[in-house]
C-alpha cells in the first residue's frame, strides 16, 4: 500500500500477541520496512512491580521477529527497558549496527496500573510515567539524533491514548502519563520540523490486548455477566459499535510514517471508533 | 497510484473547479484510487459580491475532462450547496449517472470576511450558508442515500484551521479610519471571524453527524488544512503584502520560513493525502475527528 522499502523501524513493546506493537510491526514489514522488535523481553516483572504481567516476553519477540522474516524482511528482537537511558542508547546503537539506520520509532511500549488516585501507591504513579512518558522521551531522543545525522528526515509515531484527552477514573496515573506524552509530541514535533522529522501520537480507544483485561473483569464483575458480555456492553459504548483491534491502531500508525502523512506533525489523532472527538 | 482499491464507489467532491484547489486534487486522487467521481462546483459569483471569483463552469469541465484524461472515471454536475433543491439534484443525478453515492468531500468553501464591527449581515449569512449550511445539506442528502444503502460511506468535510485557532486575519488597527463599503464588498477590511465562526461549526458539524450516523457504518470526518497554495489563500496573501509594501515574491518566503515549521507552502495533494485515507478501509475506525494537517502550524485536536 505504502512504500517503506529500505526503511529501518523500531517499535517499542512490540511483542504481545493481541498488542498494538506486534500489528505495528508486522504491517510495517509488509509495506516494506526492515522492524526491530523491542520489548522488555526479560524475566519478572518490574523490581518495584514484580507481579506486573502483561511485560513482552522474550519468546514472544522472537516469535514477531520469525514472522517478520518470513515475510522478507529483516527484523532484530532487541530486549530494552525503555526506562533506563543506557538501554535506550544501546538499542538504538544495535539498530544501526544491525539494520543500518533508523528511520522510524513507534514507540508503543506502556503499562497500565489502575487504581483511585487518593489511595494510589507513589511507586505505581512513577512506575507509569517512568515507562509512558520518560520512555518515549528517552526512546525519541536516542532516535532523532541519529535520523538528524542521517539527514533526511523520519517519522516519530507514539502510542498515547484517549487517555491522552480526556481523564479516566481509576486510570489517574496512566492519564497523566498519556497527557504527557501528547503535549511532548507537540514540542517535539515544532523542534524536529526542521529536521524534516515528523512526530505525532495516535490515540486508541478500547483495543482489545492484555492492557484492557482488568477493564473487562471490572466490567463483568459489576454487571454480573461473564467477559463475553462484558465486551458486548463495552461495543455498545462505542458509536461503531465494535471493540477496537491492534490492526485499527496500526493502519493509522504506519500511514503516518509513509509519505502520505508527510504534512501532519506535532498531532494527536484518535482512532477510538467515535469515542473521543477531542 | 491505487492504494486504496476504491473501485467502483462513488464520490461527489463539491468545490472542484479551481485548478489548485483542494477539490481538483481530491477529485483526481479518489478517482486514481479507482473511484467513480462527481464533481461540482457552483459556476456563479455571489450575488453580494460580483468581484469575489468562484470556478467557473469551464474550469469545472476542465476539471472533470482532467480526471478523465488521466483515466478516471468524472462527471460534472453544478450544484449550489447552499440550495437544498440544488443538493437534492445532485445527489439524485450522481445515483443516476454511477449507480449510488460511498463517499462525500464537502470541499466547497468561501473565505470572504469584515471587521466585526461593521461586519454586513449578508456578508455573515453567506459565508455561514456555503461554508456550513453546504456541508450540511449536502452530508443530508448524500447520507440519505448511503442509509438506504445499506452498505456504510464516508463524509469528509474540509474545515479549516480556522476551527481551531480562531481568525486568520488581522484585526483592523485601532488608529485607521472605519472600513470603506468597497473594502468591505472585496474582504479587505481586516477581521474575517466568519470565515472561523463557519469552520468551528462545520467541525461540530462532523461529530454530531458521525454520533448520528455511526450506526449505519458511515464515518464522518473533517480536515483542516494549513496555509494551502490556492487561489483563495493567495488572494488574501496578496493583500497582506500590498499593506506590508512589499512584493509577494518577498513576503511569501519569509511568511513561510517564519510561519509554518515543517517549512513549505502546502498543496491540495497533501490534503487529498488525508482524505484519501479518511475514505478508505483504512481509517474505518475513525470517525468524528477534525484532523490537522497543517504542517505544524496548528496543534490543538479539537
Amino acid at each position: 500500500m505504502y512504500d517503506l522499502s529500505g526503511k529501518v523501524a523500531i517499535v517499542t513493546g512490540a511483542s504481545r500477541p493481541k498488542g498494538i506493537g506486534r500489528a505495528t510491526a508486522l504491517r510495517l514489514a509488509r509495506e516494506g520496512a526492515d522492524v526491530v522488535i523491542a520489548d522488555y523481553g526479560r524475566p519478572g516483572g518490574f523490581a518495584d512491580h514484580p507481579d506486573y504481567e502483561h511485560l513482552g516476553r522474550s519468546d514472544e519477540m522472537d516469535a514477531v521477529v520469525s514472522e517478520i522474516e518470513a515475510l522478507g524482511r529483516r527484523s532484530v528482537a532487541i530486549a530494552v527497558d525503555v526506562t533506563q537511558r543506557a538501554e535506550v542508547e544501546a538499542m538504538v546503537a544495535t539498530t544501526v549496527a544491525e539494520l543500518g539506520r533508523v528511520d522510524i520509532l513507534v514507540n508503543n511500549a506502556g503499562v497500565g496500573l489502575g487504581g483511585p488516585l487518593i489511595d494510589y501507591p507513589e511507586e505505581s504513579w512513577d512506575r507509569t510515567l517512568a515507562v509512558n512518558a520518560k520512555g518515549p522521551f528517552l526512546c525519541a531522543q536516542a532516535a532523532a539524533r541519529v535520523m538528524i545525522e542521517q539527514g533526511d528526515g523520519g517519522r516519530i509515531v507514539t502510542t498515547a491514548s484517549q487517555a491522552g484527552k480526556t481523564g479516566f477514573p481509576n486510570l489517574g496515573a496512566y492519564t497523566a502519563s498519556k497527557f504527557a506524552v501528547v503535549g511532548m509530541t507537540q514540542v517535539l514535533g515544532l523542534e524536529l520540523a526542521p529536521h524534516r522529522i515528523n512526530v505525532n501520537c495516535v490515540c486508541p480507544g478500547t483495543v482489545d490486548t492484555d492492557l484492557m483485561a482488568p477493564g473487562i473483569a471490572m466490567m463483568a464483575a459489576l454487571h454480573g455477566s461473564d467477559e463475553a458480555k462484558a465486551r458486548e456492553l463495552m461495543a455498545a459504548r462505542i458509536p461503531l459499535g465494535r471493540l477496537e483491534t491492534g490492526d485499527d491502531v496500526a493502519n493509522l500508525i504506519v500511514w503516518l510514517c509513509s509519505d502520505q502523512g508527510g504534512y501532519l506533525t506535532g498531532q494527536a489523532l484518535n482512532v477510538t471508533g467515535g469515542q473521543e472527538m477531542h | 497510484m491505487s492504494m486504496y482499491e476504491l473501485d467502483g464507489k462513488v464520490a461527489i467532491v463539491t468545490g472542484c473547479a479551481r485548478e489548485q484547489g483542494i477539490g481538483r486534487a481530491t477529485a483526481n486522487r479518489l478517482a486514481a484510487e479507482g473511484c467513480k467521481v462527481v464533481l461540482t462546483d457552483v459556476g456563479r459569483r455571489p450575488d453580494l459580491n460580483p468581484d469575489y471569483v468562484v470556478g467557473s463552469l469551464d474550469e469545472l469541465d476542465e476539471a472533470a475532462a482532467e480526471v478523465s484524461e488521466r483515466g478516471g472515471t468524472a462527471t460534472a454536475i453544478v450544484a449550489d450547496v447552499t440550495d437544498p433543491a440544488s443538493v437534492q439534484n445532485l445527489v439524485d443525478q450522481s445515483v443516476e449517472a454511477f449507480g449510488g453515492v460511498d463517499i462525500l468531500v464537502n470541499v466547497a468553501g468561501v473565505g470572504m470576511g469584515a471587521p466585526f464591527l461593521e461586519m454586513p449581515l449578508d456578508v455573515w449569512n453567506h459565508v455561514i450558508a456555503v461554508n456550513t449550511t453546504g456541508p450540511m445539506l449536502c452530508a443530508q442528502a448524500a447520507a440519505k442515500q448511503m442509509v438506504e444503502q445499506g452498505r456504510g460511506g464516508r463524509i469528509v468535510t474540509v474545515a479549516s484551521q480556522a476551527s481551531k485557532i480562531g481568525g486568520t486575519n488581522r484585526p483592523r488597527p485601532v488608529d485607521a479610519p472605519p472600513a470603506t463599503e468597497e473594502e468591505l464588498l472585496v474582504g479587505r477590511g481586516g477581521g474575517g471571524g466568519v470565515y472561523a465562526v463557519s469552520k468551528a461549526a462545520a467541525m461540530m458539524l462532523t461529530r454530531m453527524l458521525a454520533f448520528e450516523l455511526a450506526p449505519h457504518q458511515v464515518t464522518v470526518n473533517a480536515v483542516c488544512p494549513g496555509f494551502v497554495d490556492t487561489q483563495l489563500l493567495m488572494g488574501g496573501f496578496e493583500m497582506r503584502a500590498e499593506e506590508m509594501g512589499v512584493s509577494m515574491e518577498e513576503w511569501l518566503p519569509n511568511f513561510v520560513k517564519n510561519t509554518i515549521p515543517l517549512g513549505r507552502m502546502q498543496t491540495g495533494d497533501d490534503v487529498a493525502d488525508l482524505i484519501a485515507f479518511l475514505c478508505s478501509d483504512q481509517a474505518s475506525y475513525m470517525t468524528g475527528q477534525s484532523i490537522n494537517t497543517t504542517g505544524g502550524t496548528e496543534l490543538h485536536s479539537g
